[in-house]
């Protein structure tokens, strides 16, 4: 990989939960993201995706592993020496009515990072406001607005602009669109395509749905367990899945046309996704796998790539 | 094992419903309001659909488009006030839903009609027993011995595949993942084998893995019960999946509805057109731009005069803003509510997409 802008290795998050407990959100995961590249994670809920783009972006304190962004580790630094990652790395949350606080106007929402960074005054800051607002597709006059005023989508791009307010290299947009009907998405993803091609931003995009995550991808990590199993170009990742895991998700996903839904057969999995806290030796999918044999329950498989730049971890490769 | 006693008084009761013709389920004209501080909310504005006995139907739409509005009114539901029902009928099985009393609707809901809610923590009762809770329902019903009660609670639980069904009748729901709350949901709407199952968003709250063994269990109920549902949902992908007819609505009226394939592949009106384009499909590598549809749905405390679809509608007319249209007939079971459709316009720009089967893109 050329020029990576973010590298993760062996990154862990572990949480202790009493009682000698630890849930393992994320497990040993490693990958990089290009300057410019767009990175898409998808897992099922539990899967520790959140918990992963939440720990690169240093709002959790990782346990163990590097986390290396722009070539400088910032897996260890404090709060006040992390000021200026935060300017370069900022984030994109699911819940545009939790993430916006409801006693701020849209514009003040905007201007906070500005402020915090002390970038601009003024006139100058109104103008960035109205620049902001302009460029997510608001008027300038939304700025003197409450959250409540705006519908979902709306507030989805105030929330956009807020994370555009300081010129960020590194975007980490954890389920941007699941709370949006489906036309409404399809904007918010144009707007972000826009965006990433013209600004030349890197993204790392958290998703469950698969269909979204291809369309606006480079490549794609999937995850299952707090571990990542697979992970390659969008295009190859859908054309010719290798893990287990990832192709009953594909499969899972019903497409919207009556004629290839009646003639195809779905992988169902049976069961669900175990618990986190203290899981079993060997493949977290294991119980869940179709192919899976002694030595799955026993050993664990590891990240290696398959075919260039398509990594898969399981034993059937 | 008593499997198959379900089974067969299912498919007795089936075959007297399909000896008359007229269709199980039949909403004519339905306007429902809700009057709230802000003023009256015209949530659903003529709503007309009916689904044949063992048939499937699906509305699709976005939220806010008045179709859970729409089942609640059929199921009594609806909160009177601040809702009223403004008009129109609803015949279930011969009868007017909307003349009858709580009591008479007592007897029906539950019995008649069951019905899976999108969020199954709040559909179940977080302080009884999952089996208590399905023996209540059928107690409700019929009167049988609670031991009876809790038999068939068990026997239910089995015939949704849950896994150790006599453990888990002991259960709370608090006890239960997500996707067996579901299970739980389904098994407790079909207790009293109803004549007809009202699903909404019955897989939205659930992960892929879990919505496909949603699904394939709904189908197979589908099939070997040859149950009548009526679904509702926004996901495109799920309706393609369960649906044998579809309806899509758009801010409190129905635009479209046909059969499945009519509207997956022969959409007619813009709105399913754009809806239907605007979702990346798996099975597709599509680049570049996504097909959103601008703006917002429009706000229905002052419906539009015109069509509703109207300001986001690239097709729009001078008589789209003026007047609504009325369902035209298309193709056989096909109709839309677009004037682009209506016979006195001579050059219709999706008539020609249309006929090459609509899979073009415009």
């Amino acid at each position: 990989m050329t020029d990576p802008v973010l590298q993760v290795e062996n990154l862990k998050k572990y949480f202790e939960i009493g009682k000698r407990q630890t849930l393992k959100a994320v497990d040993e995961v490693s990958f990089t993201v290009a300057r410019g590249e767009v990175l898409g994670v998808v897992g099922e809920s539990g899967c520790g995706k959140t918990t992963l783009g939440r720990t690169v972006a240093r709002l959790y304190k990782p346990t163990s592993g590097k986390i290396i962004f722009d070539g400088e580790d910032i897996t260890a630094k404090s709060e006040t020496e992390l000021l200026g990652f935060r300017k370069k790395l900022q984030m994109i949350f699911q819940d545009p009515y939790a993430s916006l606080d409801p006693r701020m106007t849209a514009g003040e929402i905007i201007a906070e990072p500005i402020d915090i960074h002390n970038l601009a005054g003024g006139s100058e800051r109104t103008q960035r406001i109205h620049y902001l607002l302009n460029l997510v597709g608001l008027n300038p006059e939304h700025a003197n607005r409450f959250p409540h005023e705006f519908s979902g989508g709306q507030r989805q791009r105030i929330g956009i602009a807020r994370a555009l307010a300081l010129d960020p290299e590194f975007i980490i947009a954890d389920e941007p669109i699941s709370s949006l009907d489906v036309s409404i998405q399809a904007q918010i993803v144009n707007l972000l395509t826009r965006l990433q091609e013209e600004g030349g931003l890197s993204f790392m995009f958290i998703a469950h749905d698969l269909s979204m995550v291809r369309h606006f991808s480079h490549r794609v990590a999937v995850m299952y367990l707090g571990k990542i199993v697979e992970i390659a170009p969008s295009g190859k990742l859908h054309a010719s899945p290798l893990h287990p895991y990832t192709k009953a998700l594909m499969s899972a996903n019903p497409i919207p046309d009556p004629v290839i839904e009646n003639s195809r057969t779905r992988i169902t999995l049976p069961g669900e996704v175990p618990s986190p806290i203290n899981p079993p030796p060997g493949c977290r999918f294991a119980e869940r796998c179709p192919h899976a044999h002694d030595r799955c329950r026993e050993q664990e498989p590891v990240l290696e790539e398959e075919e260039t730049g398509h990594w898969v971890s399981c034993f059937l490769y | 094992m008593e499997q198959t006693t379900v089974d067969m008084e299912l498919s007795q009761e089936q075959e007297l419903g399909r000896s008359n013709a007229e269709p199980l389920l039949s909403i004519e004209d339905l306007h429902v309001s809700f009057h709230t501080y802000a003023g009256e909310v015209h949530a659903v504005r003529g709503v007309t659909y009916s689904v044949g006995h063992g048939g499937s139907l699906a509305v699709v739409g976005e939220s806010g488009c008045g179709k859970t509005v729409t089942v609640q009114t059929v199921m009594g539901l609806t909160p009177i006030p601040p809702g009223q029902i403004k008009g129109g009928r609803v015949i279930f099985n011969g009868q007017d839903l909307l003349r009858l009393s709580e009591k008479q609707m007592q007897s029906i809901r539950g019995k008649d009609i069951g019905m899976i809610f999108q969020d199954p923590m709040t559909g179940l009762n977080p302080t009884m027993t999952v089996g208590r809770q399905i023996a209540e329902t059928v107690q409700r019903h019929h009167k049988i011995s609670n031991r009876e009660a809790m038999d068939k609670a068990v026997e239910m639980l089995s015939l949704v595949d849950i896994p150790n069904p006599q453990v888990r009748a002991r259960q709370y729901p608090h006890q239960f993942s997500g996707g067996m709350r579901q299970r739980a949901m389904v098994a407790m709407a079909l207790a009293c084998e109803p004549l007809l199952l009202i699903a909404d968003e019955p897989t939205t709250s659930l992960d892929v893995t879990i919505q496909s063994q949603i699904l394939d269990l709904l189908q197979n109920l589908q099939e070997r019960l040859g149950m009548t549902i009526v679904l509702i949902s926004h996901n495109l992908g799920v309706v393609a999946c369960l649906a044998k007819d579809i309806v899509v609505m758009y801010a409190g009226k129905v635009v479209e509805k046909g059969s499945s394939s009519d509207v997956f592949c022969n959409a007619a009106h813009p709105y399913t057109r754009a809806l239907l384009r605007s979702v990346p499909r798996l099975d597709r590598e599509i680049r570049g731009e996504l097909a959103s549809i601008p703006g917002t749905p429009p706000d229905l405390f002052q419906p539009p005069v015109g069509c509703a679809f109207a300001p986001r509608c690239k097709y729009a007319m001078k008589v789209c803003t003026k007047c609504d249209a009325q369902p035209i007939r298309i193709g056989d079971n096909h109709y839309v509510s677009c004037w682009l459709h209506h016979e006195a316009n001579p050059n219709n720009p999706l008539k020609n997409q249309f006929e090459n089967g609509g899979h073009t893109s415009d």
